[in-house]
């Protein structure tokens, strides 16, 4: 802006600027509004400023390029870690249900078994009981 | 999934360069993993691509808000950041970022969304729960405080874009 330029921020038409503004935006525009408010000296300075201003944060944004193929496999691994996490969870689901649902069984029967080794004796007998025939040898009363 | 990496293909670079302008480069780059991370948290709204971009800078300008709101929390000074730009546009930089730093902040998000990131204002609308008539003021007033910043800046006087 030149210094000898009307100071023009003041007098702008507030309506003609959006139509401007809209037109540098892309946005629709009504021809007649458009022709009406480029008639308007400082309206088509703003439009001119609207394009430096644009460039200016053109430039602004150049920035250095970020390394989007690191994100590329940070979401790959997303899908990885995901897939992951499924099993793991469906494995412990299934666990879960499993020890839920299925009936107890039964205990399992014990046998014990006693093998005897070859070594072994029988204990000696404390008292020695004679049967003989004819002898009546049921207990009777009193008797042990 | 798929989705999420359509968009995350699609609008990556838009997001990141918005999101630069409100957290800086370092920042810009975490928060732009972590919006699409949601993405493929969430299911993406049946609409078409204009929608879709509008709801990704919602989810990027809340993650940013928050990520201002802490650090201002923290008191760490939010700075904005750029890359290596060229010396003879070194100074319009400083200037601009300067004014983008004294704008108000919402009318920083409308006016970053529509320069940088190139929205429509029906996109913007839905990303900054505007009406679209808001959306028109809101730029219409960042554009002529940025232009009143820069036309009094010495260093914009020197670059013929502004002479």
């Amino acid at each position: 802006m030149r210094d000898d330029e009307p100071r023009e921020s003041a007098e702008l038409n507030e309506q003609s600027c959006l139509v401007v503004a809209a037109l540098a935006d892309g946005e629709a525009v009504e021809p007649g509004a458009l022709r009406t408010a480029l008639d308007d000296p400082a309206v088509r300075n703003y439009l001119v400023d609207l394009i430096a201003l644009r460039q200016s944060v053109g430039r602004m944004s150049d920035l250095t390029p970020v390394q989007w193929r690191e994100r590329q496999s940070f979401l790959s691994r997303i899908g990885w870690m995901a897939a992951a996490a499924a099993i793991v969870v469906s494995l412990t689901a299934g666990y879960f249900a499993g020890q839920w649902t299925v009936e107890a069984a039964p205990a399992p029967t014990v046998e014990t078994f006693v093998t005897m080794g070859p070594a072994a004796t029988a204990p000696k007998p404390t008292r020695v009981v004679t049967l003989r025939p004819g002898v009546n040898w049921t207990e009777k009363e009193g008797e042990q | 999934m798929a989705d999420a990496d359509v968009l995350f293909t699609a609008h990556r670079d838009g997001i990141f360069r918005y999101l630069c302008r409100i957290v800086g480069q370092e920042d810009a780059r975490e928060l732009t993993q972590e919006v699409f991370l949601r993405v493929t948290r969430t299911e993406v709204p049946e609409t078409d691509d204009g929608g879709r971009r509008a709801w990704l800078f919602r989810i990027a300008r809340n993650l940013a808000l928050n990520h201002v709101r802490d650090d201002r929390r923290r008191g760490v000074a939010v700075e904005l950041k750029d890359g290596s730009a060229a010396p003879a546009t070194q100074a319009i930089a400083v200037a601009l970022r300067e004014a983008l730093d004294l704008l108000n902040p919402v009318d920083r998000d409308v006016f970053l969304m529509r320069e940088v990131s190139g929205l429509s204002y029906e996109e913007i609308s839905f990303a900054c729960q505007l009406t679209p008539d808001a959306v028109r003021s809101r730029l219409h007033r960042a554009r002529l405080q940025l232009r009143g910043a820069l036309k009094g800046s010495p260093d914009a006087r020197a670059d013929p874009s502004w002479r």
